[in-house]
C-alpha cells in the first residue's frame, strides 16, 4: 500500500513538473511588465530627444489611375500593364516622406512612374 | 511502476508537443481560380448624401458599424449615418491648436471621433459637431488605432517606433499607458501607406497582420497570438530569405511581382473563412484578390476585376468587413464609367452622375 502511495505522488510530481515545463515554455514572450518598463524607460528616453520634424520616415502608397477600358500603361523598366475590367491599373511605388525628403527618402510622384501607351 | 514511470516520462513530452499545435495552416493556389460569384451571395449599396461638405474624393480608408459608414478621405474624416446621410466632418489639418499634421487613422466611439497623429505622436478627440474636445499625447509614434472596450485602444507601430514594441493598449478615459507588447529588433522606418494590421474583427478582439508576413494573429488587450498560418503556393510567395530582410529589401524585392506583400481584410464565416490580399500581375496591375479557405482546407481565389462580372459590375477592392460582408466603395464617376461601357443603368436610372458621392457596396458573402 505504502509502495502504491510513493509511486502515485512521484507520478503527480512528474506530471505537475511538466505541466508547469510546458507553459512556462509556451509563454517566453511573456516578460514581466516591469522589466518590459525598464526597457523602455531606456528606448522612450531617447525618443524624446528627437523633435517630431528631425525624424524622418518613408511612406510608400500606390497609384490608381484611370485610363478607361482596354487601356494600357508601360511602368518605368519597360512592363506593360492592361486596365481591368473598370479601366484602372494599380501599381505600387509613390513615396511620401514625413518632412520634405533628403538623401535617403526622396518623395516620388504617381505620373513619375508610368507613361499611357494607350487610354484616356 | 515500470509503465507508470514511462507515463510519467511521455506524458509532459505530448503536452510540450501539442502545446503550439492549435495554429491552423493552409496553402493558397493562386491558381485554383474561382469567379467573384462563387465567393459572393449578393450585394446591398448605399449612396453616400451628395452635398458639399461630404464630397469624396480619395479615400484611404473606411470603417462600417451599426450606426455609422465613416470614411477617412484624404485628410478628413467624414461621418455618415447608415442610410448613407451625411453626420459630420472633421476637417482640422494643420498646427493650430486642435488640428493634426497627419492623419494616419482614426476610430469612432460614442459619438466620439479619435484621430491618431503619427507625426506628432497624439490622438485628437473630436465630437461628431466637429468641435475639438481634447488630446491625448504619446510618448511613440502608433500608425493604426481600434477601440478594443469603452475606453480602450490598441495601437500599432508596423516595426517602426522607438520603444520597439508593435502594440500598446491605453486607456482613452484617463489618458494612461496599459500594455504593450509584441516586441520587435530593428526600427524599419519605413510605413506601407496601403497597409492596415487590423484585419478583421474577433470573438475576443481583433485579427491582425503583419507586413511581409503571411500569418494571422489574434489580439486583445491581454495581448497577441498566432491564429492562422497561410503560405501561398507558386505564386504570392515571398522571396527566399525573407525573414532576414529589412522592410525595405523586401519592398524592392516583391514591387511589381507576383509576391504578396501583406494580407488585407480576414473574415470568418462559420467553419470556413475569407481572406483578401493584393498581389501584381499584368491586367490591372496591383490586383485584389478574394480567397475563401473551405472547412476542409481548399482554398478558392478570385481576382477583382480581372474580367467583368454580370452579377458585381461594380465591385472593387474590398476595405472594411462587417458582418458577413466585405464593404467597398465606388465613385459615382466610376460606376457611371462602367455604366457607359457596360450598357448598364443600374444607378443612372437613380439619378447618379459622375458629381455624385461615392457609393457602398455590402457584398456578402456565399455561406
Amino acid at each position: 500500500m505504502k509502495k502504491k502511495i510513493v509511486t502515485a505522488i512521484t507520478f503527480i510530481l512528474v506530471i505537475a513538473t511538466g505541466v508547469f515545463t510546458v507553459n512556462h515554455l509556451s509563454h517566453k514572450d511573456d516578460i514581466p511588465e516591469e522589466g518590459w518598463r525598464a526597457a523602455n524607460i531606456e528606448a522612450l528616453s531617447d525618443g524624446e530627444n528627437i523633435d517630431e520634424n528631425s525624424w524622418y520616415c518613408r511612406q510608400t502608397n500606390v497609384c490608381r489611375i484611370n485610363i478607361g477600358v482596354g487601356g494600357e500603361v508601360k511602368l518605368l523598366g519597360g512592363t506593360i500593364l492592361h486596365a481591368d475590367s473598370q479601366g484602372f491599373v494599380t501599381i505600387d511605388g509613390v513615396v511620401i516622406c514625413s518632412r520634405g525628403g533628403n538623401d535617403m527618402c526622396k518623395p516620388i510622384e504617381c505620373k513619375d512612374l508610368y507613361e499611357t501607351i494607350f487610354g484616356k | 511502476m515500470g509503465r507508470l514511470a514511462i507515463l510519467a516520462i511521455i506524458m509532459p513530452l505530448l503536452l510540450a508537443c501539442s502545446a503550439g499545435k492549435d495554429l491552423s495552416s493552409y496553402e493558397i493556389d493562386i491558381d485554383n481560380k474561382a469567379e467573384v460569384e462563387s465567393i459572393f451571395a449578393d450585394y446591398t449599396y448605399v449612396l453616400l448624401e451628395t452635398t458639399d461638405k461630404a464630397i469624396l474624393t480619395d479615400v484611404k480608408k473606411m470603417d462600417v458599424s451599426d450606426k455609422y459608414i465613416s470614411v477617412q478621405n484624404r485628410k478628413q474624416v467624414v461621418v455618415f449615418d447608415r442610410n448613407g446621410k451625411f453626420l459630420s466632418k472633421i476637417d482640422a489639418f494643420g498646427r493650430g491648436h486642435g488640428e493634426y499634421v497627419s492623419l494616419d487613422d482614426y476610430a469612432i466611439q460614442d459619438s466620439r471621433v479619435y484621430i491618431l497623429s503619427r507625426v506628432q505622436k497624439m490622438i485628437n478627440v473630436y465630437d461628431l459637431s466637429g468641435r475639438y474636445i481634447k488630446s491625448f499625447k504619446l510618448k511613440d509614434w502608433y500608425s493604426h488605432i481600434v477601440f478594443c472596450g469603452k475606453d480602450t485602444v490598441i495601437m500599432s507601430s508596423e516595426n517602426a517606433n522607438m520603444s520597439k514594441k508593435n502594440f500598446l493598449v491605453y486607456d482613452v478615459a484617463n489618458g494612461r499607458k496599459i500594455k504593450a507588447f509584441d516586441p520587435f529588433g530593428k526600427n524599419e522606418n519605413l510605413l506601407l501607406g496601403n497597409y492596415t494590421p487590423f484585419c478583421g474583427k474577433s470573438e475576443k478582439g481583433f485579427y491582425v497582420t503583419h507586413p511581409f508576413d503571411h500569418d494571422i494573429y489574434e489580439i486583445d488587450s491581454e495581448g497577441i497570438k498566432p491564429y492562422m498560418s497561410l503560405s501561398f503556393a507558386g505564386k504570392g510567395k515571398l522571396p527566399s530569405g525573407a525573414a532576414s530582410m529589412s522592410y525595405a529589401e523586401l519592398l524592392e524585392a516583391t514591387t511589381h511581382k507576383s509576391a504578396v506583400q501583406s494580407l488585407g481584410l480576414f473574415c470568418k464565416l462559420g467553419n470556413c473563412c475569407v481572406v483578401t490580399f493584393d498581389m501584381f500581375g499584368k491586367i490591372g496591375g496591383m490586383g485584389a484578390y478574394v480567397c475563401r479557405i473551405d472547412s476542409n482546407g481548399q482554398c478558392r481565389t478570385a481576382c477583382i476585376g480581372d474580367k467583368f462580372s454580370d452579377a458585381f459590375p461594380y465591385l472593387t477592392k474590398p476595405m472594411a468587413v462587417y458582418k458577413d460582408c466585405l464593404v467597398s466603395i465606388c465613385p459615382a464617376e466610376l460606376i457611371v464609367q462602367v455604366e457607359k461601357y457596360y450598357k448598364l443603368s443600374n444607378f443612372s436610372r437613380l439619378g447618379l452622375t459622375k458629381d455624385s458621392n461615392y457609393v457602398v457596396f455590402f457584398n456578402r458573402l456565399a455561406h
